[in-house]
């Protein structure tokens, strides 16, 4: 009967750590069943440093790290991937409904805020201003419209403003989501409240000519990130 | 040697039995023990033996127990008894298995 000595399973282990053996309660086991196997070699009269080398030989170059990843493998059960796909695939689900939702919050007011064909009598731009007889930024577009015509919300969003004000006249602005926000003025009638909430087409008011106006109309502005942009540009077909 | 498929499928159920028997054994010593019973027939090689051995402790089937030999540690594996349930239904599964093997490897005379 023979035992390794401490120096000799010392060897051993270190051996074990060289060829990258690190799942702990695989380690110790197979160090035990190394120094077996050495052992049994040297009662067949090897040396020390023949057995060794034969029974590192016997597992080839990466059969221990083979032996260390099956060990492992074995451990996870299917139930266990399954899961884990599972999880990923709700994962990744959530994040693409995430990004839909982020997408549609987004959405530029597509609709217009008349149902029917309207005159446009200002565009968005540089302009002489009809009463002020000035070149002046026009920050939204006028569409000429019988009196008492509905105006309906362009987007889905929040009431942030309904109110009067001398160059607007009566005026209702739209949060839409963090991007788009949207203005109506010149109404001769306000049918919403501030925090109300509103739904793409629901009407909000009707046309007038509350403020610096010559005539009926709805002065629409649509704000990106708080900036003042050409409204028919987001107009669907 | 016989197949690697083979050995696979029955490998639990040798392991199963082994510890029943023997009471507690310890990887080498099942390997060994296996290699001396056989004639040297079948061979477990420790790429097979430590992953099953691992598996039927996850499992429960197995109970683990660890001892200091020498300067090393030994871990000693028995059975549980739920393990012990398992050897006996593995056996006579494995009875019947090769009983119909048989039945059907066997030629058949037309008379």
């Amino acid at each position: 009967m023979i035992a390794l000595s401490e120096h000799q399973v010392y060897y051993i282990a270190n051996r074990l750590d060289q060829a990258g053996i690190d799942y702990l309660p695989l380690r110790e086991e197979l160090l035990d069943h190394l120094c077996c196997m050495v052992e049994d070699h040297m009662v067949d009269g090897l040396s020390f440093s023949q057995a060794t080398h034969e029974v590192f030989a016997a597992f080839g170059k990466d059969g221990m790290q083979k032996l260390q990843r099956q060990t492992i493998l074995q451990l996870q059960n299917k139930s266990q991937l399954m899961k884990r796909l599972a999880l990923l695939v709700l994962g990744l689900l959530l994040i693409s409904f995430t990004m839909m939702w982020a997408r549609q919050q987004d959405d530029p007011p597509s609709r217009r805020p008349l149902n029917g064909e309207h005159v446009v009598t200002s565009a968005f731009g540089q302009r002489m201003h009809p009463i002020l007889k000035k070149h002046k930024m026009h920050f939204g577009v006028d569409f000429k419209a019988p009196l008492g015509t509905p105006v309906m919300a362009t987007s889905d969003g929040e009431i942030v403003k309904a109110e009067f004000r001398e160059k607007y006249g009566n005026m209702i602005v739209i949060r839409h989501d963090d991007t788009f926000e949207t203005l109506y003025s010149q109404l001769s009638e306000i049918q919403v409240k501030v925090g109300q909430t509103i739904k793409k087409g629901e009407q909000i008011g009707l046309v007038g000519s509350s403020g610096m106006s010559t005539g009926p109309h709805l002065h629409y502005e649509v704000h990106k990130d708080g900036k003042a942009v050409n409204p028919e540009g987001f107009f669907g077909p | 040697m016989f197949s690697k498929e083979l050995l696979k499928g029955t490998l639990k159920t040798i392991v199963l039995h082994l510890l029943e028997e023997q009471g507690k054994m310890y990887g080498y010593e099942i390997a060994r023990y296996v290699r001396e019973r056989s004639e040297g027939q079948l061979e477990l090689t420790e790429g097979a033996l430590y992953p099953t051995l691992h598996k039927l402790e996850a499992d429960g089937l197995v109970a683990t127990e660890k001892v200091q030999v020498g300067h090393r540690t030994r871990k000693y594996y028995r059975l549980t008894a739920l393990g012990t349930e398992a050897a006996g239904r593995k056996r006579e599964e494995f009875a019947l298995f090769t009983a119909t093997m048989r039945m059907i490897l066997t030629p058949k005379w037309n008379t």
